[in-house]
């Protein structure tokens, strides 16, 4: 009886599986003739919208809403795509002119819709970022702060339509919280709004910097690294606190900041190199020798090859690279435990090129 | 006791050992499912920023140990090279090789060679030379041979970039693979330490200047096989186990890693024959005993082609050596095992490839042994093994399926409808035959362990790239 209820069972479960498996092979069967089709009819109608693109973009007056007028939805979908793609690669006339494309096909006003609407939000804000498009502050900050993704759209949006406060507003936007680190995309946003012109960074470290999340303020740091600032050397008092951060990554990226920023004097001043040579952790040695290279001082070289003696020889390695870069400096005699360093070191430069590590992306990588 | 009295609970083992395994494949897959049916939903929306213009992307070293690979060294080289992406350079490891890869290399490049002892210990075999390229970001370096294992060793203690990516030299990678490979550090910089792209079957495909012009089936059935194998374990397998972050290997043939993480951990182990695995499995466990966040993913949309064994023989090879290297990384890390201290990878991931990959072709080959013999003394229940074969073999069919299906569903490299009727096919005929002999050749692997083997296997290469 058992036996029977179980084969019973089982038969029941091999039809089951039987047709399961019929089915799922029968639709992907039908899925894959139905994307051979479409995926023909939609690549040849994309070449020809490019070519339609393309032969009116350098027209004086290229008729976009003519043209528009004109077209199938289907070509209308795979003219958006077009677009898109040739935002994001073309500058000066023809961004405008495929900015006003965009407006005749409506993608503007839908997408500021869906930001409204609180529909692909992400979405909107790449297209009107895309598109340099302004939104009100007021409105990104109601729809637009629920998660990192969201936050840096926004702050996007801001530094590409220009936005009066967009520096202030994004950096904001993107640290405000000071919680999780951000994505290389976040990176680069905080990037371009400080760079240059205002940079509010140099208001958050030190009001906001010690209450961070460690990781996040290595990126903010990274960030400064890169960019321009016109603020008064000032600015940087905060600096010797980074420098003594209990994180290692952070005092990396300090050492980063000022190497781009601290060739003023009184930077330089506030620094005790000493403490920093003797840094327990040698990522952040490196990166000190590297900034004493930079600086082109005899009293740099001299800190230099007190670095000679470490019992490391990756470290070591490092000194005599910061050495030879160092202007005013000269490698040391290749003699005794010195001697492959310098001659690798030598031999290595006289083969040319060698990819350098690049500042503070290490760090905030790591 | 009776045999017959014996054969019950052993009949019964087997039943609760067939479900704890296709239940696992099945969770699996469903992931996979889920996982691609959020993608389209969502649609992929680049973040408006140029990478190529960015100062916060990641350097990349491309690493490629290279044993005896003349043949395609300079071709793949050149191929690594037209990678897009902003800040990487290719280095060569050349693993002291016999049949001229290095000439070849000073050969196709203006390699140059630094007149001085590299003055750097790692843990691989001494560095004897190093080269630079004056023109291309190409660094080779020339050692004795350590195997595998050491030669990427090597390469990982060179390099100053931040990320390095692990290539076969003989396969074919996509243009856009490093780019899309690397796109989940781009996200999450902070926590992401590994990822791994898609490895697809090449023969049967056309190449021309390593840029894949036409993805076709083979003609051999075996290499078909395998590649329906490959869409089912490589593809659906690894897009599920990433999910629920159970993800243990990222393939040797392309994974993207965290130098700092790597170099932590002392680099990949000489000691097993799937070094691959080996440190996905070690760097979980890392990460995870000194409770740091990271994260190990899986990117379908990074591919990557590479050429499979087309005879028993050399297909054997290879399979015994996986096997092998499976067991010898659950062993080494056998701790793990269904300890909350390691999370979902203890309670999850190191079981199921415990369970399911390495004892399941084991259970399954006694199985082939206990059936016939049952039969012989009339002790089998026909009926309900008849009826238990349709199950095995719908649900292994099934389990194939959903590989297709969502390959068709969202990759959609194989155009041709008749390719996927074809792999369709495939996935019901691998049931006859074929997965009898695999696990045959987990078993001779097995016992090849026992026997303390730990040869490579080597594969005679037929190329795939297209004559002009």
């Amino acid at each position: 009886m058992i036996a029977f209820a179980i084969e019973t069972v089982l038969l029941l479960v091999a039809a089951s599986i039987a047709a399961v498996t019929a089915i799922l092979g029968a639709v992907t069967l039908a899925m894959a003739r139905w994307h051979r089709r479409t995926r023909r009819r939609t690549a040849r109608i994309r070449d020809r919208v490019r070519e339609g693109v393309f032969e009116r973009l350098f027209e004086p007056d290229p008729g976009w809403a003519a043209w528009i007028g004109g077209l199938s939805g289907a070509e209308r979908e795979q003219l958006r795509r077009v677009v898109e793609a040739h935002l994001r690669r073309l500058r000066g006339t023809e961004y405008d002119r495929l900015r006003t494309l965009a407006g005749e096909l409506g993608i503007q006003a839908e997408a500021k819709r869906d930001l409204e609407a609180g529909r692909n939000r992400f979405r909107a804000l790449t297209w009107l970022a895309l598109l340099g498009e302004p939104v009100a502050v007021s409105r990104l900050e109601e729809c637009c702060t629920e998660t990192r993704r969201h936050r840096a759209g926004a702050a996007r949006l801001l530094f590409e339509s220009g936005h009066p406060d967009g520096a202030a507003v994004g950096t904001d936007l993107l640290i405000g919280d000071g919680g999780r680190p951000l994505s290389a995309f976040g990176m680069d946003t905080l990037y371009r709004l400080n760079d240059g012109g205002d940079t509010p960074l140099l208001e958050r470290i030190p009001e906001d910097g010690g209450a961070w999340d460690g990781r996040l303020l290595v990126q903010v740091l990274t960030v400064l690294r890169y960019c321009s600032i016109t603020e008064p050397p000032e600015q940087l008092e905060w600096v010797p606190d980074a420098l003594a951060h209990d994180s290692p990554q952070v005092r990396a990226a300090a050492v980063g900041v000022i190497e781009r920023h601290g060739w003023r004097d009184p930077v330089q001043r506030w620094i005790d190199v000493a403490e920093l040579l003797a840094d327990p952790e040698p990522t952040v040695r490196y990166d000190v020798y590297q900034l004493l290279a930079s600086w082109g001082t005899d009293r740099s070289a001299a800190w230099l090859r007190e670095g000679l003696d470490a019992e490391d020889d990756r470290e070591v390695l490092a000194v005599v690279r910061a050495l030879s870069r160092h202007p005013r400096a000269s490698l040391p005699d290749p003699t005794g435990r010195l001697e492959p360093f310098v001659e690798w070191v030598q031999a290595d430069a006289a083969v040319g090129r060698r990819r350098e590590r690049v500042w503070g992306v290490t760090a905030a990588w790591s | 006791m009776d045999v017959a009295t014996l054969l019950q609970p052993v009949g019964w083992f087997f039943v609760c050992y067939f479900v704890l395994i296709n239940g696992s494949y099945l969770l699996v897959h469903g992931a996979a499912l889920l996982t691609v049916r959020r993608t389209l939903h969502e649609g992929r929306t680049d973040p408006p920023f140029d990478l190529q213009d960015s100062p916060f992307v990641p350097g990349i070293a491309v690493i490629v140990p290279a044993y005896n690979e003349a043949p395609v060294i300079a071709s793949s080289v050149q191929s690594l090279l037209s990678l897009e992406y902003p800040d990487f350079e290719v280095v060569v490891v050349n693993d002291g090789s016999t049949d001229g890869t290095l000439e070849r290399l000073r050969g196709a490049f203006d390699l140059r060679r630094v007149e001085a002892e590299y003055p750097l210990d790692a843990p691989s075999e001494r560095i004897e030379d190093v080269y630079r390229a004056s023109d291309v970001d190409l660094v080779v370096l020339d050692k004795a041979n350590g195997g595998k294992a050491d030669a990427l060793n090597a390469g990982v203690f060179f390099t100053d970039q931040p990320l390095f990516c692990a290539v076969d030299a003989d396969t074919i990678i996509e243009r856009a693979a490093l780019i899309e490979v690397v796109r989940p550090f781009l996200r999450d910089p902070d926590r992401v330490i590994a990822t791994g792209g898609t490895v697809r079957v090449a023969n049967g495909c056309r190449f021309r200047d390593s840029l894949v012009e036409r993805v076709d089936l083979s003609g051999s059935w075996l290499v078909n096989l395998q590649t329906m194998e490959y869409l089912r374990a490589f593809l659906s397998g690894r897009i599920g186990l990433s999910r629920i972050r159970s993800l243990l290997v990222v393939s040797g043939a392309f994974g993207l890693f965290r130098t700092n993480a790597v170099r932590e951990i002392g680099g990949y182990s000489t000691d097993t024959v799937t070094e691959d695995m080996e440190i996905v499995v070690r760097l979980h466990r890392h990460f995870l005993e000194a409770d740091r966040e990271y994260r190990v993913e899986f990117v379908p949309d990074a591919v990557v082609w590479t050429e499979v064994p087309e005879t028993w023989t050399s297909l054997g090879r290879q399979r015994s050596r996986w096997y092998r290297g499976l067991v010898e990384t659950l062993l080494l890390h056998r701790a793990m095992i269904g300890r909350p201290k390691y999370g979902v990878v203890g309670l999850v991931g190191v079981p199921f490839y415990l369970f399911v990959e390495a004892l399941g072709p084991i259970v399954e080959g006694l199985g082939y042994v206990i059936v016939p013999v049952a039969f012989v003394l009339g002790l089998l229940n026909v009926p309900f093994f008849v009826l238990f074969l349709a199950v095995a073999v719908g649900l292994g069919t099934l389990m194939s399926w959903l590989g297709v299906f969502t390959e068709v569903l969202a990759f959609r490299r194989y155009e041709d409808p008749r390719d996927i009727a074809a792999l369709l096919g495939y996935g019901l005929l691998e049931n006859v035959l074929y997965r009898q002999w695999k696990a045959f050749v987990a078993w001779k692997g097995f016992v090849q362990l026992l026997r303390g083997d730990t040869s490579w296997g080597e594969m005679a290469r037929v190329g795939v790239e297209a004559d002009d």
